[in-house]
This record gives structure tokens, C-alpha cells and sequence, in this order.
């Protein structure tokens, strides 16, 4: 079956070493694969993808171009994504230790400003950040908890070594696809699990839901717990749907919740209810009205001054996105230096600061090498890639570039390591990404899901791997020997 | 000089309305130059007000009035003490020496330097306005604001009902005329793009003594900008009055701009419409 598996020069593959050895925590899969006829394998793809629509397992796609969007399918690929549980050791030490570092934070500057003060990040790129909430200012969330769930998203280079991407701390999305992913997997091809040790996930939304029920602002037994979605039309409404199931909570919507006298209040029928903690899923320009934009008609009058008044935790905390921008990225190093006094286990991908002037001017020489980031755009949206764009599109962010810095990093285009994809008739490599989904509870206690979402870039050569541009995934095991 | 004011906001509906939260900045500050004695509020409906001071260290009240009402008063009553304070500059200056002053105060003014969607300028309009101003004929900073003040007085003019809260400083620019907010932003927009922290005041100038036979009661709420002049702190100047500060204005709330300081702001659920009547006496005790 891999017998005509072709490894890209310069790429790290997951599965086979250089001289095309297979590496030996694929070792079991490996040989089941391979007693398989290949067309049963395209076959049980082929089930798995008609169940994904069956059980309405969407993505909308914005398209800017003409205003449509498109409810799609999250395209899923069959060969798992594996990675042995000494490395995922490394990685969730890494991970831990990144997120307490952001949390502390985010903490602090909106609070005393120590690392402003000691002189590693300016203040006025704080403070004037898109994402900055001033309404956030000497609050404290219940627990001192701001990211209580994120995803960071890791890549590897061509030595296999691995790189901190992105970190998103707001409202990251794609949990709900790693669930799927895993239950399609083991429903269509249960016997690849036989041979195979892998990390169950199955805990991970009740460790979820505890980590928000302990940060529920009222001593209660029994906190009452909601999921707010901005409604059906969102792209991952799908996903809203299914957390609110799976943890057993009301999913609602702004209207669904009324505030009075500083407390949040769920209205069903015969009554209302008081409620605790809300995991939100609308960004933070549209949850309060009186508070942020005055136009949004998703969210809930009064919320930011319940949650002001201790009656209520918002969950990830308002004004978290300062912390994930693409400029503040470059800082989380010092961050994880300055808050925790550790070295970082994983690395940044080296990025060029636009407004230093010989960073702009190597970027500007070398720009069909790099990929561009606008700092507060995410999705996909927004980014050059180098080597891939035509002359138009290259000289429209040469003048981006030229005329606002300050909105821009640049990063040598990585060579995402490869995994072995399904694409018609024969077994490619195809790019790959990791989003690993972090809890983050009292008392900094962290759980990471073992695993998380491997995102891939499906046509040859593609290094883009958003769901929002196309990309699919795979089931992401970790496996013992 | 002892100041008295009683402000009351009166919103009536065409219909049954529930649910109305509400936030009021109206709660004068204390500074330098003033000091509040006493403020009450009063909302009619009753309901329970809940206090809190915010980024920029105004006082906020918030309060929901669930239940259905037709009418919703607001009424503040407020006794300030408020004096003359003239800028004083400690050490000698010149432009370029407190241009360059400023330059170290960057990062911890960095709000007030900023853009937003109202005060948003071009360089091309701002360079335009600066020529035609001259600014710079003063010797100092306190002079060259005095200056900008001046002109934006002499030539925009002062023409209520012609814009609203959301006009931005490319139409007041367009229009040539305007109300003090609108003076205001124009005023913070030139300050900020040559440098110069600059942040809008909310408040009311005690005007009732000016004029006995004219009661202007609405002119009475009113909005200036205050710049930070190194050696000197924050100075306010009043665009729409060609003035600096004195003791009859009386600061409410300071902010970025007007979205920062809004007096009153107030979501509701109904299917009605909503008037608004304000009424504001600001007198000499």
C-alpha cells in the first residue's frame, strides 16, 4: 500500500523516516494497512464522509468574493495522525507551561503592567490593541482564570523539531471535530485500534465542564452552566450544538437571557433561572451592547456589568485576544522568561518585526519566501504566502507592507512536516498542523486532550491548513507502546 | 466659586418597554481645579444603582428597570466647588524643547495619542488645517494650543441640528460648522497627529449668569479637550468658546473620546419608539 509513497524533499513525514523506514509508533497501523485491499480503504472513507453530512458535521465558508457562504464538510482523511507518547509528554509540558505564562499575562496587564514596567513589551502596544478591553481593568475573573479553553497551534519544521504557530485564546474553535473524527474512526475501522495503545479523550468535556464549573462566581453546589452561540448562521454552529450536548448544558442565544440588577438570567418557559457561568462563543465586540458595539443584536444588554459585579463568569474572559494577536506573539518567549522564570520548551517560529526597519527591509528583498500575517486577522484571511502568490498579489503587500508596518508580521514560509493522505487512487504526503485544546481551571490547573486537531492541507504542495480555507483533518492519536 | 446643577433626562415611550439597562456617566470628578460636595441620583422608576469607576477613572452608574414602563427619568443633582487655576510652566520652555518632552511620555499616554473612528484624520487634512492655523507662531506648547483653539473657533461654526453623536472629523471638516463635540474631536484629532496627548471632557459651563434674559439650559452640558503640556499637565481649552478652562466648567467625565464618556446610554426592549427630553441648570450658589 505504500509501496509508491514518494517522500517530499526537505519535509518531515510523520510516518516514514528518510530511506522511506517506517517510524516505529506506526509500526502496528502500518501492517494492517498494508494486508488491506487499497479500494476497501477508499471505500471506508468514502462511509465515513457520507456519515459526516448525514450527521450534519459542518463548516460555513465566507466568501468575500460574492457575499455567499457555503455549508460545507470538514474533508476528512482516513490515516491517522500519530504521535508517541514521549513526545507528547514533551509537547504537553511545553503547552502547560505557555498557557499559565498568557494567562499570567493577560492577568497583568490588566492589572499593575509589571511587564510593561520592566521594559519587555511597549505599553502603547497594549493599550491601543484592537483586542485591548479597557471595560476589563482591575476585574478579576473567578479563579483568576481568563483562558479557559485555547488552542495553540504547533507545527513541525524539516528537523522535526516543533514551533508554537499561533496561540488562540479567544474563541478557538474545531474541539467538536476531534470527537467526530475519533468516534468516525472508531466505528469504521475499530480493528486499527486493536493493536494500538491510544489516549482516550472521552473525559475531556467533563474536565471541561468541571474546570467551568469551579470558576462559577457563586459558592453553589450546583452552578448553572450555558453555552452562548451568536445562532444558526455562525460557522460553527455545528460545534456549539454539540458541546451543549455533550456536557449536558442549555446552548443560547442573546435573547435567550435577560439582565437584571447585575444578575444573568435564563428564560424558559414557565420562568427564569439564574445563570452562573456562560462559555460564550461570540466574540467581544458583539456580546454586550451597552458595553462594546451598540449595533450588535447578539448579545446580552448589562452583561459586562453582572460579570463587573461578580454574578456571572464569562468564559474565555472578555479582551483575552491581546494576548493572541501576531505582535504580541513575537513577546510570549520573554512572557514565559519574565512570569515563570523558565526557559520555553517550545519554540516561536522566528518572525519579522515589520516597523524595525532592517527586519522590513530583509522582508521586502525576500518576500516570494515569506508568509505575511496581518497582526489581528485570523482564518486564513488576511496572509501572503510567498512562494505561491502571483506578481499582483505580491506587490499589493509589498505597497500593505510599505504603507502600515505596524499591522504586519512576516515568517520565512515553514516546511510543514507530511503525513500520509488519501488522494484518489494513491497515497500522498500531505501537509499537516496540530491544534492541541488546552483547559485552564483554579488554581492554574491545566488538562490538556490528549491529542487535538491535526489539520491538512489536502492539494499538493498547499501549506495552508485552515478549515476556513479549504483544509480537512485527521483523527490525531497518541499512542504507547 | 460654588456651582449647582440639576440635570434630569426624561425618556418617554410610545409603548409598553421593559428590560432598559442603562449606564450614566453624570457624576462630576474631582481634580485639581474642582471638587464635588454632594451628588444625588434619582431614577423613576426606582430601581438599585450600581456603582463603579471606570478605565479613566469616571464614575459610573448602572441600573435595569425590568418591568414594563412608558417613562424613565433620570435626574442629577450635583454641588461642585470649582476655582481659577491658570497654567503654570515651571521651567523655561520653548516648541521643539516640550515637542521632544513629549516624546518620553509616548508609552504612558499612548491612549491619548491614538486614533479612533472619530477623531481619525489624514495627514494631508491635518497638514492643511496646520497651514492655515499656524500654530506654531506661538513660542511655547501652551501658546500653540491656544492658537489651534483660536482658529478652530474663528472658523468652524457653531450650528446646532446639523450634526449628530456619530459625526466623525472628515464631516466636521466638510461641513465647516458644528457643536462643541464635534470642535472637540477636530481638536484632539490635530493634537494627536502632531504628538500631543490629548483627551475629550464631558461636562457642563455655568452660563446662566451670562445672560439672565436667555435661558440656553441645553448649552449648559458641554464638552472641551484637555492637552498634556509637559511642565504644565493636563490644560484644557475650549474650542467652542475660544477659552482655556475656568472656574465655570465643571469636569463630568475625560476619555478618548465621546464613546468613552457618553452621559447616558441605555438599550431597551419594546416594540416602541423612544423621545428624549434633557434638561440641565447649572447655577452660582
Amino acid at each position: 500500500m505504500f509501496s509508491n509513497y514518494r517522500l517530499s524533499d526537505g519535509y518531515y513525514d510523520e510516518m516514514f523516516a528518510p530511506g522511506n523506514q517506517i517510524r516505529p509508533h506506526y509500526w502496528p497501523i502500518a501492517s494492517q494497512l498494508s494486508r488491506m485491499p487499497f479500494d476497501h480503504l477508499v471505500q471506508r472513507q468514502a462511509t465515513m464522509v457520507r456519515q459526516m453530512i448525514k450527521q450534519g458535521i459542518t463548516f460555513t465558508l465566507y466568501n468575500s468574493d460574492d457575499g455567499q457562504s457555503l455549508e460545507r464538510t470538514i474533508p476528512f482523511d482516513i490515516i491517522p495522525r500519530i504521535i508517541p507518547e514521549p513526545e507528547w509528554q514533551y509537547l504537553q509540558s511545553g503547552l502547560k507551561q505557555r498557557i499559565t505564562a498568557l494567562n499570567r499575562f493577560i492577568h497583568d496587564i490588566y492589572h499593575r503592567q509589571d511587564i510593561v514596567r520592566a521594559g519587555l513589551i511597549p505599553r502603547e502596544m497594549i493599550v491601543n490593541n484592537t483586542y485591548f478591553r479597557p471595560e476589563m481593568k482591575d476585574l478579576d475573573p473567578p479563579g483568576g482564570v481568563y483562558c479557559h479553553l485555547s488552542g495553540i497551534d504547533l507545527v513541525r519544521d524539516r528537523d522535526g523539531r516543533y514551533y508554537v504557530l499561533e496561540d488562540n485564546l479567544r474563541t478557538p474553535s474545531g474541539i467538536s471535530y476531534v470527537y467526530k473524527n475519533r468516534w468516525l474512526m472508531q466505528q469504521y475501522f475499530p480493528e486499527l485500534f486493536f493493536t494500538c495503545h491510544v489516549s482516550n479523550i472521552d473525559y475531556g468535556l467533563q474536565a471541561f465542564l468541571s474546570s467551568l464549573r469551579s470558576v462559577a462566581p457563586r459558592d453553589d453546589r450546583d452552578p448553572t452552566v450555558v453555552l452562548l452561540t451568536p445562532g444558526c448562521y455562525n460557522s460553527a454552529y455545528f460545534e456549539h450544538t454539540f458541546l451543549a450536548q455533550e456536557m449536558g448544558i442549555d446552548l443560547v442565544e442573546g435573547r435567550d437571557l435577560v439582565v437584571c440588577d447585575n444578575k444573568v438570567y435564563m428564560r424558559y418557559l414557565g420562568g427564569r433561572k439564574q445563570v452562573d457561568v456562560i462559555y460564550r462563543r461570540i466574540d467581544d465586540d458583539f456580546l454586550d451592547p451597552l458595553a462594546f458595539r451598540p449595533d450588535s443584536l447578539l448579545g446580552v444588554p448589562g452583561l459586562i456589568n453582572a460579570y463587573r459585579a461578580g454574578n456571572v463568569t464569562i468564559c474565555n474572559a472578555p479582551g483575552t485576544g491581546v494576548a493572541d494577536d501576531k505582535a504580541i506573539y513575537i513577546h510570549v518567549p520573554d512572557m514565559i522568561r519574565f512570569y515563570l522564570g523558565e526557559q520555553p520548551i517550545i519554540s516561536n517560529v522566528p518572525t519579522y518585526v515589520l516597523q524595525r526597519e532592517e527586519d522590513r527591509r530583509y522582508v521586502l528583498d525576500h518576500l516570494t519566501e515569506m508568509v505575511v500575517k496581518h497582526t489581528s486577522l485570523s482564518g486564513g484571511y488576511g496572509m501572503l504566502i510567498g512562494p505561491q502568490a502571483g506578481r499582483e498579489e505580491l506587490d499589493k503587500f509589498r505597497q500593505l507592507i510599505i504603507d502600515h508596518p505596524e499591522q504586519y508580521i512576516a515568517q520565512p514560509t515553514l516546511t510543514l512536516s507530511t503525513v500520509p493522505s488519501l488522494a484518489g487512487d494513491q497515497i500522498v504526503p500531505r501537509h499537516v498542523d496540530l491544534r492541541p485544546y488546552i483547559m485552564f481551571g483554579r488554581d492554574e490547573n491545566v488538562h490538556i486532550l490528549p491529542g487535538g486537531l491535526t489539520r491538512v492541507a489536502l492539494s499538493e504542495g498547499s501549506l495552508v491548513v485552515n478549515s476556513s480555507q479549504g483544509g480537512g483533518s485527521k483523527d490525531t492519536w497518541v499512542t504507547s507502546p | 466659586m460654588l456651582l449647582s446643577i440639576n440635570h434630569t433626562t426624561d425618556y418617554r415611550y410610545d409603548g409598553p418597554a421593559s428590560h432598559s439597562v442603562n449606564e450614566i456617566r453624570l457624576h462630576p470628578r474631582d481634580n485639581h481645579r474642582q471638587r464635588c460636595l454632594r451628588f444625588t441620583l434619582t431614577v423613576e422608576p426606582e430601581c438599585q444603582l450600581f456603582h463603579y469607576r471606570d478605565y479613566f477613572g469616571n464614575h459610573v452608574y448602572s441600573f435595569s428597570v425590568n418591568n414594563q414602563h412608558r417613562a424613565l427619568t433620570i435626574s442629577a443633582a450635583g454641588l461642585v466647588e470649582t476655582t481659577d487655576v491658570q497654567p503654570e510652566m515651571t521651567e523655561p520652555h520653548d516648541l521643539a524643547g516640550q515637542l521632544a518632552a513629549l516624546a518620553d511620555c509616548r508609552s504612558q499616554l499612548a491612549e491619548y495619542l491614538s486614533f479612533s473612528r472619530y477623531t481619525e484624520i489624514s495627514r494631508q487634512q491635518c497638514h492643511q488645517l496646520l497651514a492655515d492655523a499656524g500654530p506654531e507662531r506661538a513660542s511655547g506648547l501652551l501658546g500653540w494650543l491656544e492658537n489651534l483653539t483660536g482658529y478652530i473657533y474663528s472658523r468652524f461654526a457653531y450650528q446646532p441640528g446639523l450634526t449628530t453623536v456619530h459625526t466623525t472629523v472628515t464631516e466636521t471638516l466638510a461641513l465647516g460648522a458644528g457643536v462643541c463635540q464635534d470642535f472637540a474631536h477636530l481638536m484632539l484629532a490635530v493634537c494627536r497627529s502632531c504628538g500631543i496627548p490629548a483627551r475629550y471632557v464631558s461636562g457642563y459651563q455655568c452660563i446662566t449668569d451670562l445672560n439672565t434674559a436667555c435661558t440656553a439650559f441645553a448649552q449648559a452640558s458641554h464638552a472641551w479637550v484637555e492637552a498634556f503640556v509637559p511642565g504644565c499637565g493636563w490644560v484644557g481649552f475650549d474650542p467652542t468658546n475660544n477659552c482655556m478652562i475656568n472656574w465655570r466648567y465643571i469636569t463630568v467625565a475625560t476619555g478618548r473620546d465621546y464613546r468613552d464618556i457618553t452621559p447616558t446610554r441605555g438599550v431597551y426592549t419594546g416594540n416602541c419608539s423612544q423621545t428624549m427630553a434633557v434638561s440641565v441648570d447649572v447655577r452660582r450658589c
